[in-house]
Parts: C-alpha cells; structure tokens; sequence
C-alpha cells in the first residue's frame, strides 16, 4: 500500500486519477480504518487530505462558511460564529462517535462514506449545503442531497474529491435542529436521525427543509414535509401532517438496528420534535 | 513488497524516528515499534477508547488513526503522566478510589480524564459523565471512576 | 544461604492491612502506570509468530473441499495448521465430548465461525489477512436458531432434567387463580476488554510454557497437554491477569491456547494468538438465552400455589458447560419464593450458534429472571404492588415455608428484613405514589419504579470442583510470596487472599507478593468461577498460614520454652512471652533453627451435596442475598428511555474488603441492566451473527448509568457457616439486582394502562421492545 500527502487538492485528484488499483481519500481514517482493518478493503493507495491548505480551516465568507474537507468534527464545535447560525449541524457533526473520534473524523468524510446513517448528512441536506468538488481537469459545486447515491456509493467520479461543504448565509429569524435516535446514549449510530431547518416571517415558517437519516438508502429530503409546516405556526395539525409525510417518506430496511416498523413510526416523532426545536431557534412561540 | 515510510514522532517527550508501513496503526507503532505497551488494544473499532491517547493535545483512539497520521507529532500516552517518579493527580485517584477492577481501559480513562481536566479543572458530576462518554468499562458500572476524577480535580484545584 | 539479607529497621506499627480494611486493587498503581503487563504485553522471543483462526462463514452443512493454497502463499505465512496436523486429541469438549478443535474435509459445520484451521505468520496483520483467503466448499444442510424450534424437534445437547415438589399440577389446578405465560431473554457478550489471546512457547522437553488469558488454568494445560500428546506435567500454564473474565474465559479460552500451543509446536517457535474483536464476538460463547413457560396458581392475594416451569436454555452446537447452567437456572427457579408444589424442568437445546458458556450467573439469573417475570403477571392479575406480592411469596421461618424445591433448607432468613430495610431507605413508597402522580400528568414521559430481590445459591454445583490449593513461601528478609489457585480478572481476589494472609500473620500488605497463578506451583485447580474464589482460595491460603504459623509457634515452644499460649503474632511482631521480635527477625531465627518456612494449603467445602437421580439435596454452602430498587424514565412516543436511580442492599456478610465489594456490586448490577437493556444479540437467517463489535453490540457506556446510584453493604450479617472470616461470595449475585431495571421498565409501560395490565416485555427490553410495550398497551387501552 502506498501513502501520499499532496499539497493541493488537484494533486490529490490526479493521484486518484493514476492509480491503476484501489485508491482511497484519508481525511479523519475513523471509518476508513475500521473498514481496512475488518477486510473490507484493501487499499492499494491511500492520499491523505490533511496537507492540503485548501482543505484545512473554517472560513465565514459573504456567502456563508467553507469547511475545508480535512477539518475534524471538534472544529466545529468550537467555531462561535458557525455554531451560532448552524447549531443543527454542528450538533450533528457533534453527535459522531465520541470526543476521541470526533478529534478526527470529518463532516467530508461523513458524507463521502454514503452511509444511510450518517449524522450530518440529514443536517447538511436540511441546511442546503453544497460540495465543492474537484476533479483533474474540473471544479463544480453540487448541492448535498445530489452526492449519495446508495449504500457505499457516490455520486463521484473515481478521481474527484471533496474539497470543502459549504454552507449558506441565512436570514434573521432562523433554525436549524438535528435528533436522531440511538439505543445506547453516546457512540452508537443512528437508527433514524432527523433535521429540520427553517425560516420564519412573523412567526409563520416561511421557508423550511427536512431532511432524514438512516430511513432508505440514503439520506433523503423531505418536500411534502416541509410543505406542510410552510406558511403554518407549527400548529399540531402542521406538525401531524409532517410526520405523516415523514413516515411516507420512509424506505428503511429492517436490520440488526432497527425494524422497518419502528423506524417509519420513530421518523415522524423525530421530525416533529426537530421542527419544534428549530422554531424555537429561529424565535418562534409555539 | 510494501512501501514503507519514515515517520518522526514524539512520545512523552522522547523524539523516535522508525521506519514502517504505512499502514501501521499508531496503537501498533506505540506498543511495537517503541516499546508502550499500557495503550491498549480493546475492540479494534474506535467504540471502547482503550486505546486512547493525545496527539497533539487532541483525544485520538489510537486503533483508527494511521502512525502516518502522527508523523511530526506529539503524542501522549498513560506512561507519559507519571513526573519525575511521580504519579500524576489523578493516577493517585484511580488508585485510591478504586477506579479500576480489571484495570484494561484504565490507561485510556486517564487520557480522557486529564484531556477533560485540562479543558475544565472543576467538572461537575454531569461534565464528567461526559467527559469520559467515549471510554467503556466493563467492570467497575463507572461509579468509582467517576469519583476518582472528581477527586483528582479537587486534589489538583487545591496545589 | 550463607548470609542472610540485612533486616530493615523494623517499625513495629500496627498492621493496617487486615480483613475488612479498604485497601485497593494490589496491581492499581500498575495499572494506572500502565505497566501492568497482560498477556498481549509481555516481551516474546525475537522469533515469536502470530497467529490467526480460518473460520467457517455458515452455520450448518458438510465441508465438501477445502483449499488452503492460497492461505500457504499468502505473504508472510510459515505455518498452516489442519485437523490432520494434530498429534493428540481433537475434541476438548471440557465436560462432554462435541468440540472439535478444527475441521477437514468432510467435517460437519455446525456454527457460523467454526473454526477451520489456524495459521502463523510473521506479523498479526498478515495473519489475519491469510485466514481469510481459504477456497471451501459447502453442502448446506438445514440449521436452527430457535429455542422453541429446537425443543420441539428434541434437538437436544444434553437431557432435560426435573426437580419436583408434591403435585404441582394438582396444586395449580385447586388454586384461585391461574396464568398461563410464556417469557424469553436473550444472551450476552461477555465484551471482556481484553479479548481472547494466548503465547505459547515450545520448551526444550517438548513441552510448552502457555500464558493464557483464562479463567481457568488447569483446564487449559490439560487440553493444551491433550492435544499435544504429552503428560500434562510437561505443560505449564500461566496466568497473571486478564482484562476481565466474567465466564467468557473459563472454558472458551482454552480453543486459543490449544491452537496457539498446536501452530508452537508445528512452528518450533513462539507464537501469539489473539482474537481480532469481530473473531471475538463470532468464535465464542456467550450467555445462554432462554425460553420459558409457566402455568402459576395462586391465590387473590397473589400468594403462589403451585408451579411448573420449563426453562429451556439455547446451548449452541455443543454440550461445554450447559448441562450444569441450565441446572443453575433451575435452581434459581424460585428465587426468594416458597414454592409449596413445583415442577421446575430444565432443558438443553441444542441451536446451530455458537456453544454458549458460563457468564456471571451461570444460569441464574435466566430462571430468577423468568419467575420475576411471572411475579410481575401475578400482581396485575390482583392488582397488587408488586413488591407486596414479591413480600408475600418470600421463603420464611414460619409454617414451614423455609425449604427449596430441590429440598434445601432455608437457614437464615435475610431477604425479608433486608428488603424492608431497603424499602426505608429507597422511600420506596414515598416514590411510588410520586410517581404514579407523575405518570397522571405527563401523557409522553412515564416514569417506571421496581424493586427485586436476589438470593443466589454459593458453590459450584458440580461438587468436585469445590476444593483449592495455596502456596506460601516465606523468605528469610520476612517477605512473603502468595500463591494460589485462583486467578485475578480484576475482581480483586488477588487482593482478597493477600488480606488473608496479612491477617494470619498480622503484617503489613506490602511484605506480601501474590505471583501469578501457575499450573506448577498450585496444581489441579478448579476454574475462578462461581464466586467462588474468595471463599475457595482465602480458605486455601488461611490454611497454608497456620501450617507455617504452627510451625513457627512449635519452634518457639522449644526453642525458648514457651507455651503456645506465649506466642502471639501481633503488628509485625512476633511475642514470646515479654519478648518481642520483628517479623523478619523472628523468621531469620526459625531459618537457622532449620524450620521449613513454605507450605501448601487445602480446602474442600464442607456439607454440600446434590443427587441428580432424586433432584435433592444442599448444593449450596449458603446464599448470597441482595435487593435492587431501579426507577426508570421512558419516552412512550419512541421506546428511549434513562436509569434515574437505582438503590442496593447487598448481604456480603463480614466484607472482606468494603470497597472492592462495593465495586462489585455498583459493576455487576450495571452489567446485568446491560444484558436486559441494550445489549441485543442479533443472528442472521443465515446464522451469522450481525451484532459483531463494539459498533453494533452495546454495553452500557457511563450514560446509560444512572446519576443517582445508592449501594449499601447489609451492616451486621456475618456468614453463619464457616467461610473465610465470615464473608460472602460477591462476585455474581449483584448481576441479578440488574433484573430491577427490567421491572421498573414494565412498571413503566404499565402505566399507560393505569397498572392494569402486565407489559409485554421480553427481554433484552431495547428501546424498540419498550416502543412496540407501549403500542401495544396503548392499542388495548
């Protein structure tokens, strides 16, 4: 197996982009690891992401904020301005593994694993993040919910990479908020996970995204959902009419985590529970 | 045959330089490459924390982070607490107040304990619990491992 | 020895050391040094190789081919080894024969993770990386995992066995009242933190020194002496530590260190093997799960008349220890209840998993789990707290309500007033009627309250086993090596012991060193188990103590002419008369008195006995007995729920060691809430096990804890029998007080009916369990 660390993020990609065998990106390793350990995989190249510049550090730009595609989970947590827009993601990105995992692990990584379960992709698909993506030859921004294709399985060419998620800027009077459900208390994964994010104007959601986790194959958006909280105050009716969405919206598989039964039920009291908590962020009274 | 790399490293303070694959686990290069052998290796997932060491000043589990990783690091382990013969606050509390029965994920509770402690020296019982939320033990139902932190942390708030 | 080593200056202080003081863990300051070394950490010979285990991957049918060429060219490999490589035996089923130790071509699969064969290469990684490249071939045959599949087609590993008690059905039949129920609780993972792993080194003789992380020493060198073909004084096991135990080591460590010992020999050189976790997790046994049911007769007050039960435990493909475990469950069938006509039924099933094996309990807790599940029914059913049913049914002095139904008189009545004890200090009652308010109010969050008793049977029921071995050497600096025949999983044993002996003595605890257990300096022990290795092992050593003591006072009688009466050993001194010596220097005058300063210790249980042809007798020494008072929080909507707060009462008798009993009991109740909690083992229909790590098996992590844990040593209760310094064994009986956690989970469920109706809650009640209780409950309410 070889190892390299490339400087900039088109090299990453040409390296990608060269290797005759299996290649893969190492950001934080935490999954990736465990994966190669177990004999999942067998990488013949591993490009290690942590000494790219452009990958590395949160920036808060006029659009919003860039997270380098390197930058462990902990950072933020500890980035005010970030956690004050975004707190839904943050406590997602939060929710990983432990304090030990999340030292390294990344919300890129997070993502490009294509695990259905995944805590901040829901949150990320909510919040209308996009990837930048950069191959050898080309850059494009993708929207979040476009990237996961199934289980293990993205919606990348063999040589493109992550680069960074963006985040956007948001109006006044917004929230965002991320539950998901777990047998244990900490480090476990989730068996359905559920974000809301959504904008009010004098108290009735004028803009809203639900996104689900660990429910079908990928994490999914839910527009039926969302449409029914739109131009609503969060009335018991909304919110019934949105978990019912929710539960629709449900493909799961039944699995050592969790039957099909219990998830579809579990997704709606979720997403109901994470809209209130969003609207209560974005200053709203119930 | 596999590449192998050169890795810089310093482990409680001591500078190695080894050569190795690349992928060697950190916990693999500890207890093989230098001779540590108090992290330990518990469930080889990243779930138990028996592993557990800081590099650069970072709670890391050693089993899910390449040696590579580590290279121009600092990294700490539970041999790296004890001062000048002395054992460290809370290795004296884990001691005293019975924090440890089969004492396996012991040296790993003390890395997260003093990472916790470094971040906040005066923890509540809750911010403990925590804490120490990403280390598993088996024996003790956490009780006197609790006590044993919060204890260190009064020791040490009085020097 | 020419001259003998200067003595400190001897500061005679009093001896702080003793029984009953809380001292800490002998190794603590290894451990939080991290130098204590376990298996994995000892140096091994430059030449030492790794090994790994080639399993099967399904789990009933015939190997038709196996081809281990591509394990051979795998990089890095130097030894594979087959069936046909093995010079002795190749079945080390501890009890009964059905544990191959590898399988060949034509073999029979009979679990998803048999072992195949096992190969060596230079590092862990290549190793593992070899195992995994075997080409086989199957032909599948039909393979069962259910219980009551296997009991119906009377697949069973050993027979069932039945202890009766006058006409139960007859009784049932005259009773008031009558229920009818059905109960299951599923396994556990041991998830000791220290996986399987043996180092095994050839030794010039043909023999092999082996250090084991086992529960069970003497066990491992016979199998590892079988296997070789060599008599087992050609073996030596050792064992300093293991990252704990809790059964998952007493007969399933012994697969490893054959193998180990096996790839040694074939390999002429050192190998190490140690389980990867998910090897773990598949090629070991674990918790048997149970499948229960009950016809009960009682009366309007809930008091019980009559019951039968069958408990039929899944054994996994072969014998090992289940015939022995299942007895155990129905020896704890009635838990602390009179049962005045029962018909209790054990059977062995057999399932294509996995051979399930002792942990914590050893059976136990699975029959006291099913009859507090038939308790809890019973006091819906009047309508009744069911703690005033639990009192109601509780063995007694009077009217003769005092003998089990396996015909064992109930000597010491501890559980009533210690429950009524915990009952005060729980403000069980003040909580209760708390909490039946809060559950009025609150239409989403319920909260559940229960109490359990525990009274656990102290021996192992295989009455052999019940003996021990101690060795204690005393040197001429008056320093004192401790051996014995129990090994050290972090319970504290070691400690334990050496407190025996300090107190023998009367000197301090640091002259005193236990050395690891070794097959060769205490021989023929019994495995550390059944909580058993205090009362064992501190009898043992206590024996070895005043063999030496004797001696030591016989020479100061003719020597000096004292009368023993004269000679007290006080403080690190001994007396002889007004005279006074330090320890040391009293021993260096026996020395050149040429006094023999070593001695072997001995101790077999007295009394007990067990006739399995007429299901009676005592096969306990005593009971150990404790209660347990959980309150649980549940959120109805999606099955979450938290411990609040959960208080203990413990009778340990006259503790030992306070602090390293209490440790046992705050573990032991966490680790029994576990297995009825969260820890869900799942199999595929293909019979591989899905839950095979960390990641997917969850043991309580400190969350899943309560903030409020209250533990209480029953003051004032010394052992009435004769054990060591009047203590009791303490290592499972706390297990069981997890069963309260279970309880206050339906308790909790049953509000939403206003107590009228018994939760249907199996067990493990994962949150999903506690969810589809809740549905349930509140579709028929």
């Amino acid at each position: 197996m070889r190892y390299e660390t490339p400087e900039t993020t088109r090299d990453a990609a040409a390296l990608l982009a060269a290797e005759k065998g299996e290649a893969y990106i190492l950001a934080g390793g935490t999954d990736l690891l465990v994966r190669m350990k177990a004999g999942l995989l067998e990488p013949d190249l591993l490009v290690d992401i942590k000494q790219v510049p452009a990958m590395n550090g949160i920036q808060q730009t006029a659009a919003g904020f860039r997270i380098g595609a390197a930058v462990p989970a902990v950072e933020l947590g500890e980035h005010r301005a970030l956690g004050r827009t975004w707190p839904g993601v943050v406590e997602a990105a939060k929710l990983i593994g432990s304090d030990q995992v999340q030292g390294r692990c990344t919300i890129a990584g997070n993502l490009c694993n294509a695990s259905p379960a995944a805590d901040t992709v829901p949150a990320l698909m909510a919040a209308g993040a996009k990837a930048v993506v950069v191959g050898p030859e080309r850059r494009r921004t993708v929207p979040v919910e476009k990237l996961p294709r199934g289980p293990g399985t993205m919606a990348l060419a063999k040589s493109e990479v992550v680069e960074a998620i963006l985040l956007p800027q948001r109006p006044a009077k917004s929230g965002d908020a991320y539950l998901r459900f777990i047998p244990r208390t900490e480090m476990d994964i989730a068996v359905v996970g559920a974000a809301v994010n959504l904008t009010l104007e004098r108290g009735v959601v004028k803009t809203a995204r639900i996104a689900l986790g660990a429910v079908a194959p990928t994490a999914v958006l839910v527009p039926r959902a969302a449409r029914a909280i739109i131009g609503t105050r969060l009335d018991d009716a909304a919110l019934e009419k949105m978990a019912a969405a929710c539960s629709a919206a449900c493909n799961p598989i039944d699995d050592k985590r969790g039957t099909i039964a219990y998830r579809v039920k579990v997704a709606g009291v979720l997403a109901r529970r994470a809209a209130c908590i969003a609207y209560e962020r974005a200053g709203g009274k119930r | 045959m596999p590449e192998s790399v050169v890795v810089d490293v310093n482990v409680n303070g001591v500078a190695y330089q080894r050569e190795i694959e690349p992928r060697l686990l950190l916990v693999e290069f500890l207890r093989e490459e230098i001779g540590l052998t108090g992290t330990h290796i518990g469930c080889d997932t990243s779930y138990c924390g028996a592993c557990t060491v800081t590099l650069n000043g970072r709670l890391v589990k050693s089993c899910t982070c390449l040696a590579v990783q580590a290279d121009g690091g600092e990294v700490c382990t539970v041999e790296g607490l004890e001062q000048n013969g002395e054992l460290h606050p809370l290795q004296e509390a884990f001691s005293e107040h019975h924090g440890l029965q089969c004492g396996y994920c012991t040296p790993g509770m003390l890395m997260a304990s003093k990472s916790l402690l470094e971040e906040n020296p005066s923890p509540s019982r809750e911010e403990i619990r925590k804490g120490i939320a990403g280390n598993l033990c088996r024996c003790t139902g956490y009780v006197n491992i609790i006590k044993a932190i919060d204890a260190a942390a009064v020791k040490m708030q009085g020097v | 020895m020419r001259n003998l080593p200067a003595q400190n200056a001897n500061t005679p202080g009093q001896a702080t050391s003793k029984v009953g003081a809380e001292l800490q863990h002998e190794a603590a300051t290894l451990h939080v040094s991290g130098a204590a070394r376990y298996i994995d950490d000892i140096p091994v010979p430059a030449s030492c190789l790794h090994g790994a285990v080639g399993m099967s991957t399904i789990a009933s049918g015939r190997i038709k081919r196996l081809d281990l060429s591509r394990v051979r060219q795998s990089p890095g490999v130097q030894a594979v080894l087959t069936l046909q490589d093995i010079p002795g035996h190749r079945d080390i089923g501890p009890v009964f024969p059905g544990d191959p130790l590898l399988l060949d071509e034509g073999g029979v699969v009979q679990f998803h993770g048999q072992a195949l064969f096992a190969v060596a290469a230079d590092t862990v990684t290549e190793a593992r990386q070899a195992a995994r490249l075997a080409e086989v071939e199957y032909e599948n045959t039909e393979s069962n995992l259910d219980i009551r599949h296997g009991l119906q087609e009377e697949q069973l590993v050993r027979p069932s066995h039945t202890q009766s008690r006058g006409n139960a059905k007859a009784a049932i039949e005259a009773s008031p009242r009558r229920l009818h129920g059905e109960f299951s609780s599923g396994g556990q993972e041991h998830m000791y933190l220290e996986g399987q792993v043996s180092l095994c080194i050839p030794t010039e003789d043909n023999g092999m020194m082996v250090y084991s992380s086992t529960q069970h020493p003497s066990e491992g060198q016979k199998l590892v002496a079988e296997v070789l073909g060599i008599p087992l004084h050609r073996v030596t096991v050792e064992v300093r530590r293991m990252g704990g135990g809790f059964g998952g080591k007493e007969t399933h460590a012994n697969q490893w260190a054959c193998l180990a010992a096996l790839l040694a020999w074939k390999a002429g050189c050192a190998i190490k093997l140690r389980l990867g976790r998910v090897d773990d997790f598949v090629g070991t046994g674990k918790r048997h799960p149970f499948h229960t049911e009950f016809t009960v007769g009682f009366d309007d007050s809930g008091l019980i008349q009559g019951v039968e039960m069958d408990l039929a435990g899944g054994c996994g493909y072969s014998p090992d220890l289940s015939d022995a475990i299942v007895d155990r469950a129905m020896f704890h069938a009635d838990n602390a209840y009179y049962l005045p006509a029962a018909r209790i039924t054990g059977h062995r099933v057999k399932t294509n998993a996995v051979s399930n094996t002792a942990f914590r309990g050893f059976g136990g807790p699975q029959g006291m789990l099913a009859t507090e599940a038939m308790i809890e029914r019973i006091a819906r059913a009047v309508g009744e707290d069911s703690l005033t049913v639990r009192q109601r049914n509780f063995y007694s002095a009077e009217d003769g309500r005092d003998s089990t139904h396996y015909g064992q008189k109930i000597e010491q009545h501890i559980i009533p007033s210690l429950v009524e004890r915990l009952v005060g200090t729980s403000d069980y009652w003040g909580r209760r009627a708390e909490i039946q308010e809060y559950n009025r109010q609150s239409p989403v969050l319920k909260r559940g309250l229960a109490l359990t008793p525990a009274k656990f049977g102290i021996s192992f029921t295989v009455q052999h086993l019940n003996q021990a071995g101690a060795l204690i050497h005393i040197y001429t600096d008056g320093s004192i090596q401790l051996n014995h025949g129990g090994t050290e999983m972090g319970q504290g044993l070691y400690t334990k012991v050496a407190q025996v002996v300090a107190h023998a003595f009367q000197v301090d605890i640091e002259r005193i060193a236990c050395t690891a257990t070794r097959t060769d300096k205490v021989p023929n022990t019994s495995p550390t188990a059944a909580s058993s290795g205090s009362d064992l092992n501190g009898m043992a050593a206590l024996d070895a103590a005043e063999i030496i003591k004797k001696r030591l006072v016989d020479f100061a009688g003719n020597h000096f002419g004292a009368e023993p009466g004269d000679v007290c050993f006080i403080d690190n001194q001994v007396h002889v008369g007004q005279e006074r010596y330090s320890f040391a220097e009293f021993i260096q005058l026996a020395y050149m008195n040429r006094i023999s300063l070593s001695a072997t210790g001995y101790y077999r249980t007295p009394e007990i006995h067990y006739n399995r042809d007429t299901a009676s007798g005592r096969p306990f020494f005593y009971f150990a007995n404790g209660a347990a008072v959980a309150e649980v929080l549940i959120d109805t909507l999606t099955g979450e729920y938290r411990m609040i707060r959960a208080d203990i009462c413990q009778d340990v008798g006259e503790s030992l060691n306070p602090a390293i009993d209490i440790g046992q009991i705050e573990g032991g109740f966490i680790q029994g809430a576990g297995w009825l909690t969260t820890e869900e083992l799942v199999w595929g229909e293909d019979g591989r096990l899905q839950t095979n790590s960390a990641a997917s098996y969850k043991i309580p992590a400190i969350g899943d804890t309560p903030g409020d844990f209250r533990v209480e040593l029953l003051p004032d209760s010394p052992n009435r029998e004769a054990t060591i310094f009047h203590s009791k064994a303490v290592g499972e009986p706390p297990l069981m007080l997890g069963i309260a956690v279970w309880s206050a989970l339906g308790d909790a469920v049953a509000s939403l009916s206003d107590y009228r109706e018994s939760a249907q809650l199996n067990a493990p009640a994962t949150p999903e369990q506690v969810f589809m209780a809740c549905r349930s409950m509140r579709e028929r309410n």
